[in-house]
């Protein structure tokens, strides 16, 4: 009897430790099902993958346009063709950004997926009022893409997004590759949503953003040309879609925009090209195509130690008073261009000779030197001295040089930065002339 | 109860379980550090003080320089009583300084369990499942993580060292991808009270270091093979400096990254350092979370396994005998319990990760300097007997 009783109970100690361990191993099952995403799964036919947004500011709303991925079958294959638009466009509109998107989730029947999201357009309109709450639903969204490229429409967003592309299998791709390519270019800066917040969280940096337009057949064709209209075998346009500048934020909102020259001089002291064409005129040459295949730029600080060196010694002077005592030419900045290119291509003025020689390209060095010069110095003066936009760190740049002189300057830099010189100094070094010495006509 | 009985869970190895739970030198290491760098991945700067990336830095070097400070009255008394803990020789002492060191350091350990817990879920739940329930995601993490526990020390010291790897690699691939986002000028003096906040963050990073209390009571279980002396205790020196210097490399590389990149955007990220590896690409890939996503998923399992094993044997402990067996099933209602009730009310996760200056100091500094006047007087007595 007693040894019964001792086998139950070992039998019951067993089958409560295996129910222990079978609960225990279901446990984990359950785990590898909520962290391998099979929770909540959607199928992705109900999902529309967001390639691209535009946001526009329409009767005091927001109005959001998308652009969808919709592959249109290429036949039997039942790939994806490059030869129509793979997007469906859709559009909403509601008081924020949140509201716009769920009312487009009700228009499409499908769950908005914006982790492939490429780009996103904001209307002029919208960058003029401030774009801060806009982007903040981008920003705080742990699927959306913050490395994806932010960029302003010259006029609606909608332009943009839904303009036709006849090149690639999507339309937001290759306004992606438009972007990537006028940077790689040199024709203006490509900034990402992440790097456009972190100028807005600093207390003294402004914002850029490039500038796309739209060219609109009806705006540019003149009535000789609508006489004469292409048939319609004639070849489509790849695109629409140029780059047209870089727009300058202060706190937030749009102020400036710069245009041809001035962006180049913006990038030179951003530091930020890497490739870029200067075409030059001189005695010569009526035109000389440089291409800068290497370029550095460094922007320094110069504090004048007379005046600075004893201002630095805080507590010794009150805040209030440091601005005054603080000379209007105590600091200068001086940015460094140092440049190498490649003589690509000339063309003589008439009844010139054409001889690459040491003189020659030492004239079309100065020349060059002198277009930066140029170039800088209307960047400067559009974004620093008219709006008073730290586009160029120069607050960051005195804080690192000298941290007293910043703590008087800081409560009043948008003002104090308008008195700042400026000493551009470049080098221009053409060290490569191709494979032909004797060219132009 | 008896001192050896008192003391069994926690120090006194039965001889058949001995084999699996002493762990050696550099498994132990990788282990706390696996565990420490769990507190880095789910820094949340919204439940502390916001701090510049620079102060980050600063303050995490000033944090490791102030450990190693602290650790030396532990190092002293081990290097005095090779092989025992405090919470032993405070057995050894009296059954009342037993039950008050296994108290304090169980209801330390309990609360990081706890806190453990309520970070995983406050990821999940923003970032990965932002519709799931809290208590889901609980139960079962917590769930996985007793389970683990319950198979004892060496086998999750061995995982720790496959997870260390693999974040080693992790974190130098997501550096390395960083390099091209990376800005120096975000990287600024401090102006507005810098010895203050430089201060401040390294003595709250200092004190928020649960794996400094878990290398107190966990040493005694570390034991190194050599072919003349067998297996035998190693240099809590060496241990200590392992973990703090091997921390501080992942804390510095991580802080660095995050303010080399993010600049002023980490202060407003809710978890910066998945921010910095959602936003960082290269050609192959747009974003490297996934990468963070899974180390981070490890990290958190051996960071709450852990904790909860030290804290069922701590429990074990003070528990009368028949009571033991109860230990693991009722932290784990209590555990889950309160880190729903944590993940729920989101204000009390900011209270929770307030520094606790005077606990930390208490368990770091204090208790072991007792334990030593414990074991002074007791060899006396054994030294004098009347």
């Amino acid at each position: 009897m007693i040894n019964i009783t001792i086998k139950i109970r070992k039998t019951a100690s067993l089958l409560s430790k295996r129910l222990l361990q079978g609960c225990l191993a279901l446990l984990i099952l359950c785990n590898t099902f909520i962290l391998s995403g099979c929770l909540h799964a959607l199928q992705l036919n109900e999902r529309a993958l967001v390639q691209a947004v535009g946001i526009d500011w329409e009767d005091e709303r927001i109005k959001l346009t998308l652009q969808v991925f919709s592959p249109a079958a290429s036949g039997s294959g039942g790939g994806i063709s490059a030869s129509p638009q793979n997007a469906n466009i859709i559009e909403s509109s509601g008081r924020t950004v949140t509201e716009a998107f769920q009312n487009a989730s009700l228009v499409q029947g499908k769950e908005m997926f914006i982790g492939h999201n490429r780009v996103i357009v904001v209307g002029a309109a919208l960058a003029k009022r401030g774009i801060e709450q806009a982007i903040a639903f981008f920003s705080s969204s742990s699927t959306a893409r913050h490395n994806a490229y932010l960029v302003i429409a010259e006029t609606e967003a909608k332009e943009i997004v839904t303009a036709k592309i006849n090149q690639g299998i999507l339309p937001a791709e290759t306004l992606e590759r438009i972007l990537e390519n006028a940077e790689m270019s040199g024709i203006f800066e490509g900034v990402k949503l992440y790097e456009f917040l972190t100028s807005l969280q600093n207390e003294h940096d402004s914002a850029i953003l490039p500038v796309l337009a739209y060219k609109s057949e009806e705006k540019e064709a003149s009535a000789d040309e609508k006489e004469n209209k292409p048939s319609e075998d004639a070849i489509e346009n790849v695109s629409p879609i140029f780059a047209d500048g870089m727009a300058i934020f202060v706190d937030g909102k749009m102020v400036e925009s710069l245009r041809g020259g001035e962006v180049r001089g913006l990038l030179w002291m951003r530091n930020s090209i890497k490739d870029t064409l200067v075409t030059v005129q001189s005695e010569v040459y009526q035109n000389a195509a440089l291409n800068v295949y290497s370029t550095k730029s460094h922007l320094l600080a110069n504090f004048k130690e007379d005046k600075v060196g004893k201002m630095g010694k805080i507590g010794k002077i009150g805040k209030e008073d440091a601005p005054d005592k603080l000379g209007d030419d105590s600091i200068t900045f001086t940015l460094k261009v140092d440049c190498q290119a490649t003589l690509k291509e000339t063309t003589l003025r008439e009844g010139a000779q054409n001889k690459v020689n040491h003189e020659s390209i030492a004239d079309l060095s100065q020349i060059a030197c002198e277009l930066i010069k140029e170039e800088v110095a209307a960047a400067f003066n559009r974004t620093v001295i008219a709006n008073g936009a730290d586009v160029f760190n120069l607050g960051n740049i005195i804080l690192k040089g000298n941290k007293e002189v910043w703590q008087l300057l800081r409560d009043d830099w948008p003002n104090k930065m308008k008195s700042i010189k400026l000493i551009v100094e470049p080098t221009f070094i053409i060290d490569r002339v191709g494979s032909e010495l004797e060219r132009g006509a | 109860m008896t001192i050896g009985s008192s003391a069994q869970a926690c120090i006194a190895i039965p001889k058949n379980q001995a084999a699996s739970q002493y762990i050696s030198l550099p498994q132990f290491i990788m282990l706390l550090v696996v565990s420490r760098v769990f507190n880095d991945l789910t820094y949340v700067p919204f439940f502390s003080k916001p701090v510049e990336g620079t102060a980050m830095l600063y303050g995490s070097l000033l944090s490791a320089v102030i450990l190693g400070i602290a650790i030396l009255p532990i190092l002293f008394l081990y290097n005095k009583h090779p092989g025992e803990s405090v919470i032993t020789i405070a057995w050894k002492r009296h059954k009342v300084w037993g039950y008050l060191f296994t108290g304090v350091y169980f209801i330390y350990i309990f609360i990081y369990l706890v806190g453990g817990i309520a970070g995983f879920d406050y990821f999940v739940t923003n970032v990965v499942y932002p519709k799931a329930s809290v208590w889901v995601i609980a139960i079962t993490m917590c769930g996985v993580c007793f389970f683990a526990a319950k198979n004892g020390l060496q086998g999750l010291s061995r995982l720790s060292g496959i997870i260390f790897v693999f974040f080693a690699i992790g974190l130098l691939l997501i550096a390395l991808v960083s390099i091209p986002s990376m800005k120096m000028l975000n990287i600024k003096p401090l102006i507005d009270k810098p010895v203050e906040s430089i201060l401040s963050y390294a003595v709250s990073t200092a004190t928020k270091n649960s794996e400094i209390v878990m290398l107190i009571l966990l040493f005694p279980k570390v034991r190194t093979h050599t072919q003349r002396k067998g297996k035998h205790q190693v240099s809590p020196v060496k241990a200590t400096m392992g973990l703090i210097l091997i921390s501080l490399i992942f804390t510095f590389t991580i802080d660095f990254l995050i303010s080399a990149v993010l600049g002023d955007l980490s202060v407003t990220q809710t978890f910066p350092y998945f921010s910095l590896t959602s936003i960082i690409e290269i050609d192959l890939f747009q974003r490297l979370d996934a990468v963070h996503m899974v180390t981070w998923v490890c990290v958190a399992f051996v960071h709450v396994t852990l904790h909860a094993m030290v804290a069922i044997m701590l429990l074990k402990d003070i528990l009368p005998g028949k009571a033991r067996k109860f230990a693991s099933p009722a932290l784990f209602v209590l555990t889950v319990i309160m880190a729903i009730w944590l993940g729920i009310r989101t204000e009390w996760m900011k209270i929770a990760n307030t520094p606790t200056y005077f606990v930390t100091i208490s368990l770091l500094i204090l208790l072991p300097i007792i334990a030593f006047f414990l074991s002074k007087i007791k060899t006396k007595r054994e030294g004098n007997p009347e």
